[in-house]
């Protein structure tokens, strides 16, 4: 089965977050997706999004975020890399939930993404920065929420 | 994003239009914020044409809930749509927000809280 592949690059300052949004937007009007599919999917490439410019990047001039998708008919791979100083170990991946302290102004989105996503993998690349891999598998149903509910407590 | 303001007998009413995320949620706060200053301390912030939020999004409305209810005020928020309330509830947060389907009940919910005269 073909693959497809895009990929886009982004400056990391704020105004770069209306055009990253018109280009996932502009990819993900291209699949066959349910309206609540698409959503879902935009949030999770949003937060890997805005953690890469944000996080990893500390919005530096210079430093830029590439954003790649690969695709074919059963699975949509999105690959987000920053050129940042951090390492996958700071990120505490095992225990990301979207529920953190409720009072808490932060610290939802990488459980967010795990919520949602088929699978995500953060490694480190060679060159320094990270590498966010997120899955997403069309042929599927997928229930709304993967939070058991004795992690809600 | 877009903040439109309005006022009814000491309410204060934001209707947000567009993304509520880390480029735009920034303007929401120093709204609130410059409306406490001058007295304000009842707030609705009408959701209704918020078309996508994050968690960047839902930090800032925390934050925001956190000093409005710190200067002993309250907020509500109304209008969810239907993917905005799932991203409220997989985060728990429709635990600590005052959330209403219509604005009138979001409105008369926040009258409760004493007005204070400066």
């Amino acid at each position: 089965m073909s693959k497809y592949v895009e990929s886009f690059t982004f400056e990391s300052d704020c105004s770069q977050f209306s055009r990253f949004y018109e280009v996932a937007g502009a990819f993900l009007q291209r699949l066959v997706l349910k309206e609540e599919e698409r959503f879902r999917l935009l949030l999770c490439i949003s937060e890997a999004f805005t953690n890469a410019v944000v996080h990893g990047n500390h919005l530096e001039e210079g430093k830029q975020v590439r954003v790649t998708f690969v695709w074919d008919a059963r699975v949509l791979e999105i690959v987000i890399e920053d050129q940042g100083e951090a390492r996958p170990e700071d990120l505490d991946l095992s225990n990301a939930t979207p529920v953190p302290a409720l009072d808490s102004a932060s610290g939802r989105g990488i459980g967010l993404i795990k919520n949602y996503a088929d699978d995500l993998k953060i490694t480190a690349k060679p060159e320094g920065g990270l590498r966010v891999r997120i899955e997403w598998r069309f042929d599927h149903e997928k229930p709304k929420a993967r939070v058991p509910s004795d992690a809600l407590s | 994003m877009e903040i439109v303001t309005t006022e009814r007998d000491n309410v204060v009413i934001l209707s947000l239009k567009g993304r509520l995320d880390f480029s735009s949620s920034t303007s929401l706060k120093e709204r609130v914020m410059e409306m406490m200053r001058e007295g304000r301390r009842q707030f609705v912030i009408n959701m209704a044409q918020v078309d996508f939020i994050n968690s960047s999004g839902l930090g800032t409305l925390v934050s925001v809930l956190k000093e409005v209810r710190l200067a002993k005020g309250r907020m509500a928020l109304a209008k969810l749509g239907t993917y905005v309330q799932e991203i409220f509830e997989i985060t728990q947060l429709s635990h600590i927000f005052e959330i209403f389907e219509h604005e009138e009940e979001a409105w008369s919910a926040v009258q409760s809280v004493p007005v204070t005269v400066n």
